[in-house]
């Protein structure tokens, strides 16, 4: 018989969730095995029911990979930004929402996880200018035109390519 | 919610994914400059953080060496980096246009003399 834990929402919504898929984040994993057996939910006060519902699909899907190691080395990383098809396809969401899951995660502590949304915000940037970067991402550039003229002294020897 | 509005640590990972060398980026970390001159705020996280030029060199050029002589503490990844690549961009113009006096062969000879196991694919 498989074993349920239920995860409670920022806005109140439980959802009841095999132990083991659960497991894939490595703060409820910490969790469970401090408090030890207990029906008890678990409060997730950081994360939304919207994006709580998505996390725990992409936990389930991914319920047969073998977990992340749990050390900071990152030699052993796979060095790219290429993304899994069905993953690919998960991360196709608004911004408001990518940049929640990807705050999800990161709280949650699943690695595999955020970086699949920190590899979807490079390849967003990856091609694009700076005016397209601004625009995409809402951001203001707040540089005097003393130091973009500093930065672009500084970033000469790429353009000489 | 701007993409600003994420941890710093967050936009730090972001800035890691653009170390890695791509098939349109085999040597020059374009996109990487790009990202760090986007606004003051990722700048200044990029200027502080002295482990991506260490990761951007250490993707493109054999670094056992350095390893082996443990020169790598106090480095500066980023210079390394910049002279490199420019020297490695100026053999191509080299190549092109037979015109030497540009090539700094301290650099190269560096290239060549710490290189160990791989080949470059520049």
């Amino acid at each position: 018989m498989t074993t349920k834990v239920t995860l409670t929402s920022s806005d109140n919504e439980n959802f009841s969730v095999n132990k083991e898929i659960t497991k894939r984040s490595i703060l409820i994993k910490n969790m469970l095995e401090d408090v030890g057996k207990s029906d008890t939910p678990i409060p997730l006060p950081n994360v939304n029911s919207k994006v709580l519902r998505k996390v725990i699909e992409w936990c389930e899907y991914h319920c047969m990979d073998p977990l992340a190691p749990t050390n900071e080395n990152t030699e052993n990383q796979k060095q790219n930004t290429d993304i899994e098809d069905w993953d690919q396809k998960f991360i196709e969401v608004d911004q408001e929402t990518l940049f929640k899951i990807i705050l999800a995660t990161n709280y949650l502590n699943i690695k595999p996880l955020l970086d699949i949304g920190c590899k979807t915000i490079t390849n967003m940037i990856k091609g694009k200018s700076p005016e397209e970067i601004y625009k995409t991402f809402n951001i203001v550039n707040n540089f005097t035109p003393k130091e973009e003229a500093q930065i672009r002294k500084e970033n000469k020897w790429a353009e000489d390519q | 919610m701007s993409l600003l509005a994420l941890p710093k640590e967050l936009l730090l990972l972001v800035a890691h994914h653009f170390t890695f060398p791509t098939p349109s980026e085999t040597l020059i970390p374009t996109t990487l400059l790009l990202y760090s001159s986007t606004c003051r705020l990722i700048r200044e996280l990029l200027i502080d953080d002295h482990s991506i030029w260490k990761k951007v060199f250490a993707a493109r050029f054999d670094t056992a060496a350095i390893y082996r002589r443990c020169l790598d503490s106090e480095l500066d990844w980023k210079l390394l980096c910049r002279l490199r690549c420019q020297q490695i961009m100026r053999c191509k113009l080299w190549e092109e246009h037979s015109s030497i006096a540009v090539v700094d062969f301290e650099i190269l000879w560096e290239i060549i003399s710490e290189h160990g196991a791989f080949l470059l694919h520049f």
